[in-house]
């Protein structure tokens, strides 16, 4: 009787001994891939895709081997296949590498230009919810005016992983500059089982062939760099327009995803000469309904502190902060303005109007979901609010400058 | 308290004559409730407004508690496949009982495979199905074999563990700053009929009618008294947490993304991103529910044992406990070919076939009894007549 | 629970059966005392094989000499000066009176010299040729006296015994510094020290048929469960062996259930430990010739808590009880968690992370289960020649260790660094749990952890954890469910466990060991400072300072 549960724990135990070690696999055993890169193949069937990964070597990139000294090995690698799906293109790569690659630390996915504005993005990401090896967490950018497989080869400097280098650059621009934002994988999935949708983008400047090799960063000014440019409009997953400067950080307003930017004022007659360091913003979004039509209100509530004058000004006034405020207030629904029109043009909502809509009332946004993007959208009528605080100006009040 | 004591008492009966305690009830009801429910994606169809229909189901539970509660009432020391047989008659009776024991059994082997297909879709995709049953079974089997003391005091430390787990989880998930309450509006987006079908066909079977398989463990209460307050209060708060994380889902994910996935707290832990360092939780997901299936499965497996010795009056449940758990494992396998069938058949069971064993039977029981006791009155005012 | 037991024995009893045509019993020679000197000592010396180190005096008692006798005692094992000045020195000198020497019946001499001659601490009539043995060989010095069949066993015992010193394995820095030494008296009168009261009972009963050890069950009547005091005496009771070898051995008799790793009975070399865990309401186990001794019944948190805690400000005392939980945690599935991430789920391993464990890995011949085996292994291999050479021989081992497991494995490519990190650590944790038992248990299960990971990754791990939660919610100690208070949950005693609460909070006894007095502190508690009126006001101060 007593011997029973030493039976069971002994058939516990065998079974953990019999068993093989299924998904067991060796560090060692596995290429970490970086970065994927989505570009269009050459023909429309078997070959609908052409894939990009960068896989880290990472030999090279961790700390404390080789450090120091000029290294001769890249920090990454990467390699293409093409195919008529984007997992039957992944194992294709299979034979070109030594190891098994290993997703879920993927970084960063570009997708080329080409394949964006001729094929449509909007079925592309399946794959990424479904494998449950993708973490939904990492940026999806645009390229512009190239291909994902040249972005991709880029040496850079500072940072050895050319997407760490993208990705830490996209997110001290949004946290810094506000003019683009982290378009993380599971947001634009989001954005695609609807119409329209935003995403940034990276271009190359130089040339992509002089960057794929380590000496691109052994000079001091490196010869081709990445830069994040521009945010891609998609309607339908496909890809619109670029919205760039002004347009794009109104969007972001919009969106409420600015945390800080630099906007920049007149100075008494100097043109843009004085800049405000806009250090936090909020954009509330809502709708009303007027005889069966929607108006949408955006209010932003934006607060900054004076950062640079190049104008004799003095900021210990009251009157001049409040003349500041104004102006800063107009700027600001320009850029909002600007963005709206763009999207208007474009007929496409990537504001997501439609959900405020939706919540204020339901019924209504069920008989308009139809035809929202085409007719209602670019007829609706949109408000703006501003309301702008200078709240300091640092260490000065006035100038060295008379 | 004296191991003693507690050893004659054992080698005198033939059934299990273990006690638990108050505390170990609502641990053992609470991690049962939370089995699967707080990882699927729970009362969706009722989109938004899925919390509503978890309370609606929690208010079914609650009535149905009182149908359970009263024949408890009336049988205190037996267990539900003993009083089917006082109410229905010796045959009908052991017949209900068998039917209740295989219903047992086979919402254990619908947990075991459902836990096996989460982890294989999730963190092991290269292990066999067999081998992840095999180990689980054996577990559990290894569990009861210890008895229903044993399980009820490993349910103490468990929940102790599982609060934390969903406590860290939550803080996570709200520091992450991916909650977005918006998703939960607008109230009522589709109107009364979706969420209604929902709770009553849905919710208020899975889990809460669930819970008809602790009559059978009741008779082991050390204070029946306090069975009453334990089973409310069990159901509410699972009741409550439930519907939390249902919220907390559609307010993360959107109730789109909810639909589309088969496990969307995992989706949901898996937005966690803090500091760069504090991601890839997804250990908590998998923890909470392999101590939920686990309590869940070994609860209705043991009933299922103490039902089958009680019917077919063998000496201990340990007998059975090895070649039942066999017998599981070959189900379990051959339940469905694929997720899209297990899913399917489940609903199909939810749907059509829970609805007697949680309601139609017991309400018959409660009718019958009635009927009984006003005939027993009848009687016996009459025998003192004369 | 006590089913185990009783398997036992019938096993033990099976196993005497088969080999009973080789049992022989042991020789005995009860011939009983006999009236004459000579032939009594002529016994004496058979019986025990005319040892060396037996020492006979016969002298003559009385003026003019009467009475031929005898003292007996062992070289060693009895103190020569009490022997020379309280008993021959008294009996050969003060022994005039003839009237009283010359006595009717012999048990009025024995009286009389008993009563008015022996100037020794105690003294006991013996009638029976066994016990008078056995006096004999615990240090009595035995009186015979020609003509009488009766000896008379005084105690004289002395002899060479060590000292008092300060505890070795369960150090405090704050606590008393003594610890319990092999004779057994010393260390129930070290208990007694600590506890002055008439409800501290003692009972001493010989074990072991040959070995004929002293063993002392101590406990605070009116405290202790009787429930459990009468189990414990009948497990004692029970016991069958010849020869008890220090308390380990009655450990291994009275347990309940020797198939689980934990330890379920306590044991210590402190006798404050002893003092605090008997006024709890358990029972103390002594047993001569060792310095460990065992309480019972013991729970699973008593093996994380040391007698530092009661000497240490509560806060920091909890805090310490905090990290003890950690490294327990961490000696057990530490190196598990390493290998179930690294071969299973490496897709849960930040980044970065994951980057650097790569580039260390990379190279490394074994997989990762297989390296952590071998580290382990090496570790606990190093660990037990280091204890068991001589001290100054066992710091070499541990550099040596240390320089090939750390230094020269790592660059020679054998093993990772990252491993290495965890097997260090994993030691390190193991060495807060206060008591080696409890270690050792850890130390196993440890194994089973890794092989489980190994296997089955985290879902492995995770089961085992649950396999392992239910089997240890499975086992009682003398009755007592082990994870009390958790598992039954009682939230009475969660004062002190995870936490040590203030001594003032401490109001009750743990509810399950000592269920007849659970009050320990006075209803009327008066927290904090005593009156108002006591306390130095800023105004007083102000007084005092202006006073020349």
């Amino acid at each position: 009787m007593n011997h029973r549960p030493i039976t069971i724990l002994i058939m516990l135990l065998s079974t953990v001994f019999l068993s093989g070690c299924w998904d067991r696999a060796e560090l060692q055993d596995l290429d970490i891939v970086s970065a994927i890169g989505i570009d269009k193949g050459s023909d429309e069937v078997e070959n609908r895709y052409m894939v990009t990964v960068q896989v880290i070597n990472e030999g090279q990139i961790a700390s404390g081997k080789g450090g120091g000294g000029a290294k001769e090995i890249a920090p990454v690698t990467t390699y293409s296949a093409t195919g008529s799906t984007v997992a039957e293109s992944l194992r294709k790569i299979a034979p070109k590498i030594p190891q098994e690659l290993f997703f879920p630390h993927i970084q960063l996915m570009v997708i080329g230009e080409d394949l964006a504005k001729q094929e449509g993005i909007q079925d592309l990401f399946d794959w990424i919810e479904r494998d449950s090896q993708f973490r939904t967490l990492f940026p999806i950018l645009v390229v512009k005016n190239n291909t994902a497989k040249n972005v991709l080869k880029i040496v850079t400097s500072l940072e050895p992983i050319p997407s760490a280098k993208i990705v830490g650059g996209l997110e001290s621009t949004q946290k810094t500059w506000g003019e683009f934002v982290m378009t993380r994988a599971d947001k634009v999935i989001q954005q695609m089982s609807g119409n329209a949708a935003l995403l940034t983008g990276v271009q190359i400047i130089g040339d992509p062939d002089e960057g794929n090799s380590l000496k691109n960063v052994q000079k001091i000014s490196p010869p081709t760099e990445l830069e994040i440019k521009g945010l891609g409009i998609f309607k339908k997953g496909k890809l619109q327009k670029w919205l760039e400067g002004d347009e794009a950080r109104g969007a972001i307003l919009i969106n409420n995803e600015v945390t800080k930017t630099i906007v920049d004022l007149n100075c008494n007659k100097k043109k843009k000469g004085l800049s405000i360091d806009m250090m936090r913003s909020k954009t509330k979004i809502t709708a009303k309904i007027k005889n069966n039509k929607p108006i949408i209100y955006i209010a932003v509530r934006s607060e900054g502190h004076i950062s640079e004058v190049h104008c004799p000004i003095d900021l210990g006034k009251h009157k001049v902060i409040e003349k500041l405020e104004k102006q800063m207030e107009k700027e600001l629904k320009e850029e909002i303005l600007l963005a709206l029109e763009a999207a208007k043009k474009e007929k496409s909502d990537f504001f997501r109007f439609g959900e405020t809509i939706n919540r204020e009332d339901p019924k209504l946004w069920k008989k308009i979901k139809n035809q929202w993007d085409e007719e209602i959208f670019p007829e609706t009528e949109v408000n703006v609010h501003v309301q702008a605080f200078i709240r300091r100006s640092g260490l000065r009040t006035k100038p060295y400058i008379k | 308290m004296l191991g003693l004591n507690h050893q004659e008492m054992r080698d005198s009966s033939t059934m299990e004559k273990a006690k638990i305690s108050a505390i170990q009830l609502f641990a053992l009801m609470f991690l049962f409730e939370m089995g699967t429910a707080v990882i699927i994606s729970y009362g969706i169809d009722a989109k938004k407004d899925s919390w509503l229909a978890i309370m609606l189901g929690m208010c079914v539970g609650i009535i149905l508690f009182f149908i359970y509660y009263f024949l408890f009432r009336q049988y205190p020391n037996l267990p539900l496949t003993g009083y089917t047989r006082k109410i229905f008659g010796k045959y009908l009776g052991w017949i209900i009982g068998l039917l209740y024991i295989i219903f047992f059994l086979y919402i254990t082997v619908h947990n075991i495979r459902s836990f096996g297909e989460l982890l294989l879709s999730s963190t092991m995709p290269k292990t066999p199905l067999l081998a992840l049953i095999i180990l689980m079974l054996l577990a559990i089997c290894y569990v009861l074999y210890l008895g229903i003391e044993v399980l009820g005091r490993t349910a103490e430390v468990f929940i102790v563990i599982l609060i934390l787990l969903g406590l860290t989880g939550n803080l996570f998930i709200f520091f992450s700053g991916n909650v977005d309450l918006h998703n939960l509006q607008p109230f009522l987006e589709n109107g009364w009929k979706p969420i209604l079908k929902t709770a009553f066909l849905e919710t208020s079977s899975f889990p809460f009618g669930q819970m008809v398989v602790f009559t059978m463990l009741l008779p082991y209460l050390n204070r029946p008294e306090s069975m009453k307050k334990v089973w409310l209060f069990a159901l509410i708060l699972s009741g409550l947490v439930l519907c939390w994380t249902a919220s907390l889902n559609i307010a993360v994910l959107g109730t789109e993304n909810v639909e589309r996935s088969t496990f969307p707290l995992l989706s949901t832990i898996g937005k966690v991103d803090l500091f760069e360092f504090i991601q890839r939780l997804d250990v908590i997901v998998v923890f909470t529910l392999l101590i939920t299936v686990f309590f869940k499965a070994s609860i209705f497996f043991y009933c299922a044992l103490i039902g089958i010795v009680d019917l077919f009056k063998l000496k201990n449940h340990q007998q059975i406990i090895l070649p039942i758990g066999c017998i599981l494992i070959f189900w379990s396998m051959s339940l469905a070919s694929n997720f899209s069938e297990h899913i399917g058949e489940s609903r199909y069971v939810d749907s059509y076939i829970t609805v007697y064993f949680h309601i139609i039977i017991p309400l018959l029981m409660l009718v019958v009894t009635l009927i009984r006791n006003r005939f027993k009155k009848n009687d016996s005012s009459e025998s003192n007549l004369t | 629970m006590n089913s185990a037991m009783n398997r036992l024995f019938k096993k033990r009893k099976k196993s005497k059966s088969i080999y009973k045509f080789e049992e022989t019993e042991i020789p005995s020679t009860d011939q009983g005392i006999m009236a004459h000197l000579d032939e009594n000592l002529a016994n004496i010396k058979e019986a025990l094989g005319n040892p060396g180190d037996l020492a006979i005096r016969e002298f003559k008692m009385g003026k003019p000499s009467l009475h031929k006798v005898a003292i007996i005692y062992i070289n060693g094992l009895a103190d020569k000066m009490i022997i020379g000045s309280f008993v021959i020195e008294r009996l050969m000198e003060n022994v005039h009176d003839s009237e009283n020497i010359h006595p009717k019946e012999p048990s009025e001499l024995f009286t009389y010299i008993k009563e008015n001659i022996l100037t020794v601490g105690t003294v006991e009539d013996i009638t029976d040729w066994n016990k008078m043995l056995l006096s004999l060989l615990s240090g009595q010095t035995i009186l015979l006296i020609d003509g009488y069949n009766h000896a008379i066993g005084c105690s004289a015992q002395g002899g060479e015994l060590r000292a008092i010193t300060e505890p070795t394995t369960e150090p405090a820095v704050r606590g008393p510094k003594e610890s319990f030494v092999e004779a057994l008296i010393t260390n129930t009168a070290m208990v007694r020290h600590r506890i002055k009261s008439p409800n501290l009972r003692v009972e001493m009963m010989k074990l072991g048929k040959v070995t004929q050890t002293e063993v002392a069950l101590m406990y605070v009547n009116g405290i202790v469960n009787d429930k459990l005091l009468a189990e414990v005496k009948e497990r004692l009771d029970k016991i069958e062996a010849d020869e008890i070898v220090g308390s380990n051995t009655i450990e291994e008799w009275i347990i309940d259930d020797f198939w689980t790793p934990w330890p379920t009975i306590l044991k210590t070399e402190r006798p404050d430990v002893v003092q605090g865990e008997i006024q709890e309401g358990r029972v103390a186990v002594f047993v001569d010739g060792t310095p460990t001794t065992l309480i019972l019944p013991a729970i699973w948190i008593q093996f994380l808590h040391t007698a530092e805690d009661y000497y240490l400000r509560w806060q920091f005392a909890s805090f310490l009880r905090f990290i003890r939980l950690v490294g327990f945690l961490i000696t057990l599935i530490g190196p598990s968690l390493f290998i179930a991430f690294l071969t299973y789920h490496p897709e849960l391993i930040p980044t970065p992370l994951l980057i650097n464990l790569t580039a260390q890995r990379q190279g490394i011949p074994f997989p990762v289960f297989i390296e952590a085996l071998i580290m382990e292994f090496t570790f606990e291999v190093l660990r037990e020649a280091g204890i068991r050479m001589p001290r100054q021989i066992g710091q070499a081992v541990s550099i040596v260790g240390a320089l090939v497991l750390g230094e020269a494995a790592v660059s020679a490519g054998i093993v990772s660094s990252s491993m290495v990190i965890v097997v260090a650590g994993t030691a390190i944790a193991s060495f807060t749990i206060p008591h080696a038992t409890m270690t050792d248990a850890v130390r196993l299960l440890r194994f089973l952890m890794m092989i489980l990971a190994a296997t089955f990754g985290l879902y492995g791990l995770g089961l085992g954890v649950i396999v392992l939660v239910a089997h240890t919610c499975s086992i009682r100690s003398f009755g007592i469910p082990y994870l009390t208070p958790f598992a039954p949950i009682i939230l009475a005693d969660w004062k002190d466990t995870l936490v040590r609460a203030p001594k003032p909070f401490l109001s009750t006894r743990p509810r399950l060991i000592s269920q007849l007095r659970t009050k320990r502190t006075g209803t009327t508690q008066n927290l904090g400072p005593s009156s108002r009126e006591h306390q130095t006001t800023n105004n007083q101060l102000k007084r005092d300072s202006n006073e020349p």
